[in-house]
């Protein structure tokens, strides 16, 4: 420990948490816009927008969980366990839906409907990946609210 | 597991939010802690009882049923 317990640090944990905070989605615009600018203007320079505000986005966000009080931590890791866990559920279910129904399930139906698909491969791989990135954050970001309603 | 941290904080006129700069954690760990709805690290507990200048055990105990079972 830097500090005695009790003593005030010139910058509190807090601060720094606010200022990582801030710089994630400094970093994350910058990314998007880099990804906005690769896909539409020029794909060298968008590149070199998005390469290094990537390692930045980890960066911030590794130093602003650091700085989280062991509460807000256990907030992010039970929600990371449990609720991204429950949410990863859905593509194993939408698997054995589609393997008994040769694909003519309502839920893949229903998963078409949402991330689009259809018979287009290209499409239908996009949906394969947003199928295994939406319900896990969904489900992240409903344990983490649950979790803080209950200790609060 | 219980905990004197009402008490002790109100003896010193402190606020969740006074505690909570002491300990370089939000007030809602404060808070989550105080009502028994967390149980803090032991790392956590020893700043606590350095804060207060009391020893863990003086401010943290166990569970009556926690009790009863061992």
């Amino acid at each position: 420990m830097s500090t005695r317990a009790g003593q005030r640090p010139a910058v509190s944990k807090q601060q720094r948490k606010n200022l990582y905070l801030i710089g994630t989605l400094v970093a994350t615009v910058i990314m998007v816009a880099g990804a906005a600018i690769a896909g539409r203007v020029s794909v060298p320079v968008g590149l070199a927008l998005v390469l290094p505000a990537m390692v930045a986005v980890f960066a911030f966000s590794f130093l602003w969980f650091a700085a989280l009080d062991e509460l807000a931590q256990r907030a992010h890791y039970e929600a990371w366990f449990w609720g991204g866990s429950t949410g990863l559920l859905v593509a194993p279910l939408l698997i054995v839906s589609a393997l008994l129904t040769g694909g003519q399930s309502d839920l893949v139906e229903l998963a078409l409907t949402y991330f689009g698909g259809g018979d287009n491969a290209r499409e239908a791989f996009l949906n394969g990946v947003m199928v295994a990135i939406v319900p896990p954050v969904i489900g992240y970001g409903i344990w983490w609210l649950v979790f803080w309603l209950r200790k609060l | 597991m219980k905990n004197r941290l009402k008490v002790l904080r109100a003896e010193r006129n402190w606020s969740q939010a006074d505690l909570a700069d002491r300990l370089d954690v939000s007030r809602q760990s404060v808070n989550a802690i105080e009502t028994g709805k967390y149980d803090p690290s032991l790392p956590l507990a020893f700043k606590i009882a350095a804060v207060f200048g009391l020893s863990i055990e003086q401010i943290f105990s166990a569970d009556e049923a926690a009790q009863a079972a061992e």
